[in-house]
């Protein structure tokens, strides 16, 4: 059996009836278009939520009660906002000893204006080196060199923050130097500033002297926005949440696990409705590309059943039925992917932006895996659909197909 | 003497509707030889074209064999009656069954497809046989651009080119001119002094005339010349 004379065949075949053909290439480059978006979004999501569940890095959080909702703003959509605990009350929390905690770490939030004064509006998180568990190990991981980079007023920025080409931003009328950028997390962290607490401290009179109050007469040495717990093996977070409640209340205790996993189930209904779309149209497809190559395969009945009859085998018959199916699958599916790509790559950063939760786009080789995943379903829609007919139509008799002619 | 290529032994057919049995062959045997020609003659509905379709195994006979070198060819598994139809038991419907996407020298070549040999001559044998039948200008056109008479000589210039030992056809001067008539006629003759047997059933007295042997049909051979 000669390949390319078959390919010969079944591409005049198709062109020999243009619309149809069109029509199921188009119908095929749908469903691989759907299919690489949906499954795009999905691997999207779930990077996203595995980065936050990485980079949360502590067990659990102490704000401000009724901080909850801010909280999950800065840390899941970058939403710049800022809070304080009572200085009294981080007193109480840091004299009292709590069963169960290994180790803390105090975070300082801050909001950079959208005004003149600030190049751009972010949210700023100022940590203490000397005991911080959280970002130091995640610069230190997104840096290729060692050093330390939040001295001398230096921050370390988002992946989704523009960085100027003299690396110098200007926050509140003062200057500063970014000396490194985090890799992508999906997350709101990626619009946010690192800075220690001397930093801070220097964005803080910079603020005041554009008239910005930001402490309302909290000492900014003692502000704290946020404690971040780490618990000691042989404990869980819920263990030491009763703890911390049964030594001292006025806090808003935030368990990591569940802050992602409130977000893991607002995101389980979408994803398993995604599925079921992607089904769906798998299905859809599959009925029409059937109910297609159905008519077409008995239309041409008695062109194959002539071929039989000079010499071609049942399943040769098969095989040039499927290899028709597998031509208008392939340039379909190819068609497909390609107008995926065009629709997801150039607009990442406005899709990103878009995206209020945490959604972290594929690297190099998942994207190569999507686009093979995603191959898939159209690369065999045109050969399962059409199978059926063609045993069938293999098997017919041949005397009286000719005669249907 | 010359050689028996084809023995028919007792061969029965008969079709069923819903609301009768149409007997249509009623144990036919006859045997036909290597080169020699013939011609099936009849009433329309006297089974010519089920007996050849039954010779060229594209359906099986309720009862009885058809033996080509010794082998009944009912009893071939598909892939091996597929080899013998491409090249010694080759059939020509009475129907101006083409491919309408390929032109006319690739409707004549395009049992190739199917077969692993390697055609090296196949340009130079197509251009021959079309010239026999006076199809040479017309080796680019596609069916749609052919008259009746064309695309019968196209279906035989496919079974020609196959070079079988056993050449059926149906009704092969159907809707031909007297020229077309004359072409085809004189091309059959010829075969049959070049080893080939040729069955034609057939209307056509012209035709008839010019085969070694006319059978009559009538459900049974009724005679034989």
């Amino acid at each position: 059996m000669k390949t390319a004379a078959f390919l010969k065949l079944t591409k005049k075949q198709l062109s020999g009836k243009p619309v149809r053909s069109v029509g199921l290439i188009t119908l095929v480059g749908i469903m691989s278009t759907v299919f690489f978006i949906g499954i795009f979004i999905i691997i999207s999501l779930s990077n996203g939520l595995r980065c936050l569940k990485e980079r949360m890095g502590a067990d659990l959080m102490l704000v401000p009660l009724g901080e909850e909702v801010n909280t999950e703003g800065i840390l899941l959509k970058g939403e710049p906002g800022f809070f304080y605990l009572d200085p009294k009350l981080t007193d109480r929390f840091y004299n009292c000893p709590v069963e169960g905690i290994e180790k803390t770490e105090n975070q300082f939030f801050l909001a950079s204006a959208s005004q003149g004064c600030c190049d751009m509006a972010v949210q700023f998180i100022g940590i203490d080196e000397a005991t911080d568990f959280t970002v130091t190990p995640w610069i230190r991981e997104s840096m290729s060199e060692e050093g330390d980079y939040l001295s001398d007023l230096g921050i370390v920025v988002g992946s989704a923050i523009d960085v100027p080409q003299d690396h110098v931003l200007k926050f509140y009328g003062r200057h500063y130097r970014v000396t490194g950028q985090l890799e992508e997390t999906g997350t709101g962290m990626d619009q946010t500033v690192f800075a220690d607490m001397d930093t801070i401290k220097d964005l803080k009179a910079g603020a005041e002297e554009q008239g910005f109050q930001f402490l309302n007469g909290i000492d900014p040495e003692t502000a704290v926005s946020a404690i971040l717990i780490k618990v000691k093996d042989g404990y869980t977070p819920e263990q030491v949440k009763r703890n911390i409640r049964t030594a001292m209340d006025g806090f808003q205790i935030i368990e990591a696990k569940k802050l992602t996993g409130s977000v893991e189930d607002n995101l389980r209904g979408f994803v398993v409705m995604l599925y079921l779309l992607l089904a769906a149209i798998f299905v859809l497809s599959y009925v029409i590309l059937a109910i297609t190559f159905k008519l077409s395969v008995y239309e041409r009945a008695s062109q194959y059943a002539l071929l039989r009859g000079i010499g071609a085998t049942g399943s040769q018959i098969v095989f040039l039925i499927l290899q028709k199916a597998a031509v208008v699958s392939g340039i379909g599916t190819c068609a497909g992917l390609a107008l995926a790509a065009v629709l997801v790559f150039p607009f990442r950063t406005a899709i990103s932006s878009a995206v209020s939760i945490p959604f972290l786009f594929p690297d190099a080789l998942q994207t190569a895996g999507i686009f093979g995943i995603a191959a898939v379903p159209g690369l065999l829609s045109g050969p399962l659909s059409a199978v059926l007919s063609a045993i069938r139509i293999s098997k017919a008799p041949i005397y009286q197909s000719q005669r249907s002619l | 003497m010359a050689e028996i290529v084809l023995k028919i032994k007792e061969i029965s057919k008969s079709y069923r509707s819903r609301s009768r049995t149409v007997e249509v062959l009623d144990r036919i045997s006859f045997c036909a030889e290597e080169g020699r020609s013939y011609a099936i003659a009849g009433e329309s509905g006297s089974g010519k074209s089920t007996l050849l379709s039954i010779l060229a195994g594209l359906q099986k006979p309720d009862g009885g064999s058809v033996l080509y070198k010794e082998k009944d060819i009912h009893s071939l598994k598909d892939a091996e009656l597929a080899v013998l139809r491409r090249h010694d038991i080759v059939y020509v419907s009475q129907f101006q069954d083409v491919i309408p996407e390929l032109n006319l020298a690739e409707n004549v070549r395009i049992a190739d497809c199917f077969d692993d040999r390697v055609a090296e001559d196949a340009q130079e044998r197509t251009e021959r046989i079309l010239a026999r039948l006076g199809l040479s200008d017309l080796k680019e056109e596609l069916p749609e651009n052919l008259s009746g008479g064309e695309i019968r000589r196209l279906t035989i210039a496919r079974a020609l080119y196959a070079s079988p030992k056993i050449l059926l056809l149906d009704e092969p001067t159907n809707d031909l001119d007297r020229v077309n008539r004359r072409i085809v006629t004189d091309t059959l003759r010829e075969l049959s002094g070049q080893g080939i047997t040729v069955l034609a059933a057939t209307h056509d007295a012209e035709l008839a005339s010019a085969a070694d042997e006319i059978i009559y049909m009538d459900r049974s051979l009724s005679e034989s010349r």
